[in-house]
């Protein structure tokens, strides 16, 4: 499993990795049973404390996404439902980000869905025109 | 740019324990107050962080923990020992990277002059060592004086790191280091933090280049810490406030808030202020600002942001 | 980590050992030179009569004693090499008590010291024995019951036959520790080290100079007077007691007013060493504190 973190993302670094998780999850890379990778080589290859990676992997058993087995490492919680659950959080975590970036360049939320209903339908035509 | 007074930012540590402890310490050299009356804390396994600008007082700290320094008043703590009385057992469970880029003995190999550190160094990991000596691609065979100041840099890491000693003080560890062996390096040190119970306080100039593997910062100014918390801390209460702001605004905060820095343009305005958020934007709202936005800062903007104050005396 | 968890200083035995390495290796190159001449010595002096007859005999290894000055003041200089005493050298980052553990290198630089000496008096016996047998160590030796005498050429003046003491070949033993511990003190206890030894040796020069040109008792005193003085250190106080004798003959000898022996060698040297010692000692206590 590949976890990235975005350097210009101003989230604490915790909750990044937990988003990655979850985003693993509903892209289908990571499911059910699945180890997640261990506290040490997480934090190395993304060279951060390995303490924001334990803690990362704290809220995401406290949410019922991962359970840890002692000695054995960090899972994929068996009750996890990437669909059902996971992917609308994520879509909320992604609009969240998409309305402070509005705010921030003076656009109002309805600004906003007007614009993604115009890229929504160009790629629907774009789609039609290949087929 | 106005600017306002110094913010008073926390400085409590809570009870601890803690792996370094300084209380009330001043050292005078001739001319300068290096330090004066300083206190902090390092709580056990922290990664901590101090920033300050050159002559803050860093490496006369860091050598004083060493046990090389001399102090003028004041106490200092490592592990509960005074590095002045029980140097060397305290230098026993330091892992210390110094400032200066000299290798003790230019006429031994690397591979010599780590041996001599193994042998005098309690807990040495051997294999450690060498598979470090691996990571960091350093060669045993050359001799010491012939190394460039980056392959010093390294083999002064390994040093350190070998013997997997409770307290790292690292001084300007990224120092010297191309790209290539600082991304080594971090990664180095977060597995190294993963397997071995240990403490660091790191000094540097350059916070972005360690900030995501230290947990607690403090920002020291001639000789005194302005503040020390944990990173978490900091990006919650010190941000950075986007608006726009009419003509005559008058920012009047509360108690426990205080803007760091303001920039005015013409038309809107960004606030650096410490407090909570929206006790900040409230008291932005109530003197006439609209806030368009709200982010932490980085580490390294927020040292920038709370050194750059003035004092106002 | 808690407080019981954490390590000892390693023990001063491990570190003093591993200081007669370090300190071996750091003067490794100039050892091997003096190994590599006095082996050329071994081998190319039989060659030649002339030097075998320069060699020996010798009745007095105290003769040794400027050599052994002179070799003795270079140690400290190659142990202390890249040692900042006042700064952060690595001896002072190490996890060793500092006062202990310069001693530690003090004494691992004499004991590489004693081995060079050592190598140097065993060539010289060597050498002597090739030359001479044991003849080499026996001798006569010119004696002056009364001083006036043997100069107006009256008599007072005889020879009488001598052997090499054994304890004479301590003695450049002893006059290489004191420089060594000497200019060892010097380089550790003071700050400015060359500035001292250096202006040292200009009072040193002058006091000399202005003895020599006012022919001054206290000159005189100073430098040979007492078993104690400068001589005392530098031949074990044989010289004072040597006169110069010119006969009316015209021929000159140095001739014993009073035969060396092994308590006026121990009294001269005595002082030397133990003092030398002390201002070592005393200089190791010096804080390092920067």
């Amino acid at each position: 499993m590949l976890i990235r973190l975005e350097q210009t993302d101003g989230r604490p670094l915790y909750v990044q990795i937990m988003d990655a998780v979850r985003a693993q999850l509903v892209r289908g890379a990571l499911g059910a049973g699945d180890a997640l990778p261990s506290v040490r080589e997480l934090a190395s290859s993304l060279r951060i404390n390995p303490r924001t990676v334990s803690q990362a992997y704290a809220e995401l058993e406290r949410e019922g996404i991962v359970h840890v087995r002692p000695g054995k490492g960090s899972f994929i919680d068996s009750d996890v439902q990437p669909t059902e659950v996971e992917r609308p959080r994520l879509a909320r975590e992604v609009a969240l980000r998409t309305m402070a970036d509005a705010s921030r360049n003076g656009l109002l939320l309805d600004d906003v869905l007007d614009a993604l209903r115009i890229l929504a339908r160009e790629a629907d035509s774009k789609k039609e025109g290949v087929g | 740019m106005k600017v306002s007074t110094m913010t008073p930012l926390p400085i409590d540590m809570g009870d601890g324990p803690f792996a370094i402890e300084v209380e009330g310490v001043s050292r005078r050299f001739e001319e300068t107050q290096a330090l004066d009356d300083l206190a902090l804390a390092v709580p056990e396994g922290a990664v901590y962080v101090l920033v300050g600008p050159n002559g803050a007082g860093k490496t006369t700290l860091l050598t004083m923990l060493m046990g090389l320094g001399a102090r003028d008043s004041g106490s200092l703590r490592v592990h509960g020992m005074d590095p002045a009385a029980r140097g060397a057992e305290v230098r026993a469970n330091v892992g210390y990277v110094p400032e200066h880029q000299r290798l003790g003995y230019p006429w031994l190999t690397v591979g010599r002059y780590l041996e001599h550190c193994a042998r005098l160094t309690p807990g040495w990991d051997r294999e450690y060592a060498a598979r470090l000596c691996r990571d960091f691609d350093v060669d045993l065979s050359k001799r010491c004086d012939s190394l460039s100041k980056g392959q010093t840099r390294r083999v002064q890491i390994i040093a350190a790191l070998a013997s997997r000693p409770a307290v790292l003080l690292l001084d300007e560890p990224t120092d010297g280091l191309d790209h290539v062996i600082r991304d080594v390096m971090l990664g180095v040190l977060a597995e190294h933090f993963a397997d071995s119970p240990t403490t660091a306080l790191i000094s540097t100039h350059r916070v972005y280049e360690i900030e995501r593997l230290v947990d607690h910062v403090g920002v020291l100014r001639r000789g005194r810490l302005l503040g020390q918390m944990p990173v978490d801390d900091l990006r919650g209460k010190l941000r950075r406030y986007w608006g726009t702001a009419p003509e005559d605004f008058e920012l009047s905060l509360g108690s426990g808030q205080r803007v760091v820095r303001t920039i005015r343009g013409p038309a809107d305005a960004e606030w650096t202020v410490w407090g909570e958020e929206q006790d900040v934007v409230a008291g932005l709202g109530r003197a006439g600002a609209t806030v368009r936005d709200v982010a932490p800062l980085s580490l390294d903007e927020a040292a920038t942001a709370l050194l750059s104050q003035r004092e106002i005396s | 980590m808690s407080a019981g968890s954490l390590r000892h200083a390693t023990p001063p035995g491990v570190a003093a050992v591993e200081q007669l390495r370090v300190v071996g290796l750091s003067m490794r190159r100039e050892m091997l030179v003096v190994a590599a001449a006095l082996l050329g010595l071994l081998i190319l002096a039989p060659m030649s009569q002339e030097i075998m007859l320069e060699i020996g005999p010798l009745l007095l290894p105290t003769d040794l004693g400027p050599l052994a000055f002179t070799v003795g003041i270079v140690p400290p200089l190659l142990v202390w090499r890249r040692e900042a005493f006042f700064g952060e050298s690595t001896l002072w980052l190490l996890p060793v008590e500092h006062t202990a553990h310069a001693r530690a290198k003090v004494a691992a630089g004499w004991l590489w010291l004693m081995g060079v000496v050592g190598m140097g008096v065993a060539v010289l016996i060597g050498l002597i024995l090739i030359g001479h047998g044991t003849d080499g160590f026996r001798g006569m030796v010119w004696f002056a019951t009364d001083v006036a005498a043997a100069r107006a050429g009256t008599g007072g003046l005889e020879q009488i036959p001598w052997a090499t003491p054994v304890w004479g070949w301590a003695h450049p033993f002893f006059v290489a520790t004191c420089t060594y511990l000497g200019a060892t003190a010097i380089l550790l206890g003071l700050r400015r080290p060359f500035h001292w030894a250096i202006g040292g040796w200009i009072v040193l020069m002058a006091i000399g100079l202005s003895a020599e040109v006012t022919t001054a008792a206290w000159g005189n005193a100073l430098l040979s007077g007492y078993d104690v003085a400068a001589d005392g250190l530098v031949t074990g106080g044989h010289d004072t007691r040597q006169v110069w004798v010119t006969l009316p003959t015209g021929r000159a000898y140095w001739a014993f007013t009073e035969l060396p022996t092994f308590s006026s060698w121990l009294s001269s040297i005595a002082p030397w060493t133990l003092g030398t010692f002390a201002a070592c000692w005393l200089a190791t206590r010096r804080s390092r504190q920067v």
